[in-house]
């Protein structure tokens, strides 16, 4: 009889402990947002709970706000501030219940003035009036799991046990977050080697920048050489012809750049129409066969030599421009000013490589190849169009002259000239 | 759209980058705000990001939280934006004062602007990021996106989708203006469209993790070049509408025309067409295991 009695009693009891979290949790609230501010003078935390309660401290410029309310003053790095601004530090990542017992374990440093003093215990009964349901409800959490494991069993067993098995489950976490944490670090370093292994220490950071740079402008100073070379043979060969292309090229650019933009967009209707009409003359059917490939070598040829003119113009007017190293460039020889020239034509391009190697310069390198393709579209358009209108050279282009006293003579740019 | 917005990108991000230099010459007052908002529902949401010059970082979060933001700003020329109203979340930073200055918030060991958010998984999102200038590092690995807009103009952006999207996305855009900008895991996003529009720079793609679908990926690009990683066992066509753009890296390719073929087209489980608009530069592909 009183074995049983003892027994219904401890059923009872049981029971009251699985009821006690449904009471508790009725009462609890939760941090739903929370808010961290911290600025040379300002540190702040703000929190939002269920049901619309909140709690705000401030600490702004000396001034200790809680709730909107002004609590009182300090000097700006008091010691209460410091110490405030380090709770605050340490809660960034925290969050309901773990943030709420970090907030509610603080407490103000000790031997503060009186006044300052005062504060600190405003700010702590804040806190705890605030924060106290919230730690209630997370240790309520806690202990949920294991009383949920042992409602079928004995009620004396899950009293004596509950302890074990909570450090059991503790235990079996540990192992798993480790695991799981080891496996997540195994995979990242497995997807980084694979990233570097793809992109084939092409985007190798800062290293790739630097090597993918220097090539490129490795490749532009040899694209000089090589041009400069050949305008150097075009020179030596075709002296008088170069001669009259660079000065069309000069003295007639809008001219001959719409020249060159005329007879590009012509290029392939003169191919086609030049091949058919070879074609369907008998004796042009050997040279129609020729054609094909000869027409883009000699366009690919008068778009080189006008280049290269261009680019002699341009290292003309750098010597003439009166800049402290340019009295270096002999403006007599014409090899001299061509590799000055394809220098300036090419800068822009020049200073993109060099740039590239530096990080976060994108958009500056993009905004300097821009520039450097509209440089060279126009100077290939104006050289083009200057041989076509001289005629590969071979006839002088009439243009705007100025005369001593600055008018302008009409040639044949103006209307009614040539 | 497209280059008119790419243009302007290009244009707002010019003045950025010009005038940025001036920031780091003057006293900053920063701030760091750092905010989480408890997960309180699982219905979808309309995700709005707007940063406009620093280091934006997004990546998933698995705490029972919506999001956890780490936002640090100049306080003078900026305020933080941290709306929830309804399904719509709203993050930012927004311009209280005029002028370039602080724009960037350098301080003088190097850290300036930061935008860090965390996003659940737990939540479908369409997710809208604008970001001016600077460098950004997402991962949208696991999240559940129902959709993904990501407008940038001067940065250096890498996109990552580490595990797969959890939701399908009927369309994905990405808007840049002037950017080094690197796409990876791009099967794991699960959208079925895809567009690119790219004004000035480097546009690198990989077109591996794990497709759910056949998928098309549109590309307008103006001036740069275009990287294309493509697994070997992907059914892959390229189709190129574009002037001026040299190609490398096609001998693994079938032409007819315009377009370029992987070999097991056909047979593949999954195939991805890239319709490539181009002006001026150079289109890589490369094959990878």
């Amino acid at each position: 009889m009183n074995r049983s009695r003892v027994q219904i009693g401890l059923v009872a009891i049981g029971f009251g402990f699985l009821l006690l979290p449904l009471t508790l949790s009725a009462q609890a609230r939760e941090v739903i947002t929370k808010q961290i501010t911290l600025g040379s003078s300002v540190a702040e935390l703000s929190l939002l709970f269920t049901g619309n309660g909140r709690l705000d401290v401030t600490f702004d410029d000396g001034v200790v706000q809680v709730d909107g309310q002004v609590v009182g003053r300090i000097d700006p790095g008091d010691r209460l501030e410091v110490a405030w601004r380090s709770l605050l530090e340490g809660a960034v990542m925290l969050e309901d219940g773990p943030l709420a017992e970090r907030l509610l374990a603080w407490s103000a440093p000790e031997g503060l003035a009186a006044e300052v003093d005062s504060i600190a215990q405003e700010i702590e009964q804040a806190l705890q009036g605030a924060l106290e349901s919230v730690v209630t409800q997370a240790r309520t959490e806690q202990v949920e799991v294991p009383v949920s494991i042992e409602t079928e069993g004995d009620v004396v067993g899950l009293l004596e046990r509950t302890p074990e098995q909570e450090a059991e489950i503790r235990n079996r976490i540990r192992v798993e977050l480790r695991e799981e944490i080891r496996e997540e670090i195994r995979e990242e370093i497995r997807e980084k080697i694979k990233w570097i292994a793809r992109s084939g220490g092409d985007s190798l950071g800062v290293s790739g920048n630097v090597f993918s740079g220097l090539f490129s402008l490795i490749g532009k100073l040899l694209l000089i050489a090589v041009l400069g070379l050949m305008g150097g043979v075009l020179v030596r060969f075709g002296g008088s012809h170069v001669d009259t292309i660079a000065e069309t090229a000069l003295g007639s650019p809008v001219r001959s750049a719409l020249v060159g933009l005329g007879g590009t967009l012509l290029l392939m209707p003169v191919w086609l129409l030049g091949f058919l009409g070879l074609l369907i003359s008998i004796i042009g059917i050997p040279l129609a066969i020729a054609w094909l490939p000869l027409f883009w070598l000699l366009v690919s040829m008068a778009f080189i030599t006008g280049f290269v003119s261009v680019a002699r113009s341009a290292g003309e007017w750098v010597a003439d421009s009166g800049l402290r190293w340019t009295d270096r460039i002999q403006k007599s020889n014409a090899i001299h000013t061509v590799f000055v020239g394809l220098f300036v034509l090419l800068l822009a391009f020049l200073i993109a490589d060099v740039i590239s190697i530096l990080p976060f310069s994108g958009f500056l390198t993009g905004v300097l190849i821009f520039t450097g393709c509209v440089v060279i579209v126009a100077a290939s358009q104006i050289g083009f169009g200057a041989v076509l209108l001289t005629r590969a050279g071979r006839r002088r282009e009439s243009h705007y002259t100025q005369n001593d006293t600055g008018v302008a003579d009409q040639e044949a740019d103006g209307p009614g000239g040539g | 759209m497209k280059m008119g917005r790419v243009l302007v990108l290009l244009g707002v991000n010019a003045l950025v980058a010009i005038l940025s230099p001036l920031d780091a010459a003057i006293v900053q007052n920063s701030l760091t705000v750092t905010t989480s908002q408890k997960l309180e529902d699982t219905d979808e949401k309309r995700v709005s990001i707007e940063f406009s010059a620093g280091r934006l970082t997004i990546r998933p979060i698995d705490e029972g939280l919506l999001y956890r933001l780490k936002l640090r700003y100049n306080e003078d020329y900026f305020e933080p934006v941290i709306d929830l109203s309804g399904n719509r979340l709203h993050l930012g930073v927004e311009r209280i004062r005029k002028g370039f200055r602080g724009i960037f918030n350098w301080n003088s060991s190097g850290e300036g602007n930061e935008f860090d958010l965390e996003l659940t998984r737990e939540v479908p999102m369409d997710l809208h990021v604008s970001f001016g200038a600077g460098s950004a590092e997402l991962d949208l690995g696991g999240l559940a996106l129902t959709g993904l807009e990501f407008n940038t103009g001067a940065s250096e952006s890498r996109i990552k989708v580490s595990a797969p999207n959890r939701e399908q996305i009927s369309k994905a855009q990405f808007n840049i203006g002037a950017a080094d900008f690197q796409l990876e895991q791009l099967g794991s996003l699960n959208a079925e469209d895809i567009e690119i529009n790219a004004g000035v720079g480097s546009l690198e793609l990989s077109l591996d993790g794990s497709w759910q679908r056949d998928a098309v990926i549109s590309i307008d690009m103006g001036i740069g070049s275009l990287e294309l990683h493509v697994p070997e066992d992907l059914g892959f066509q390229l189709r190129k509408n574009s002037f001026l753009t040299s190609l490398n890296g096609m001998r693994n390719l079938v032409k007819e025309g315009n377009v370029y073929y992987s070999l097991n087209w056909d047979e593949a489980d999954r195939n991805v067409t890239v319709d490539l608009d181009g002006a001026l530069g150079s289109v890589t592909v490369r094959l990878i295991r």
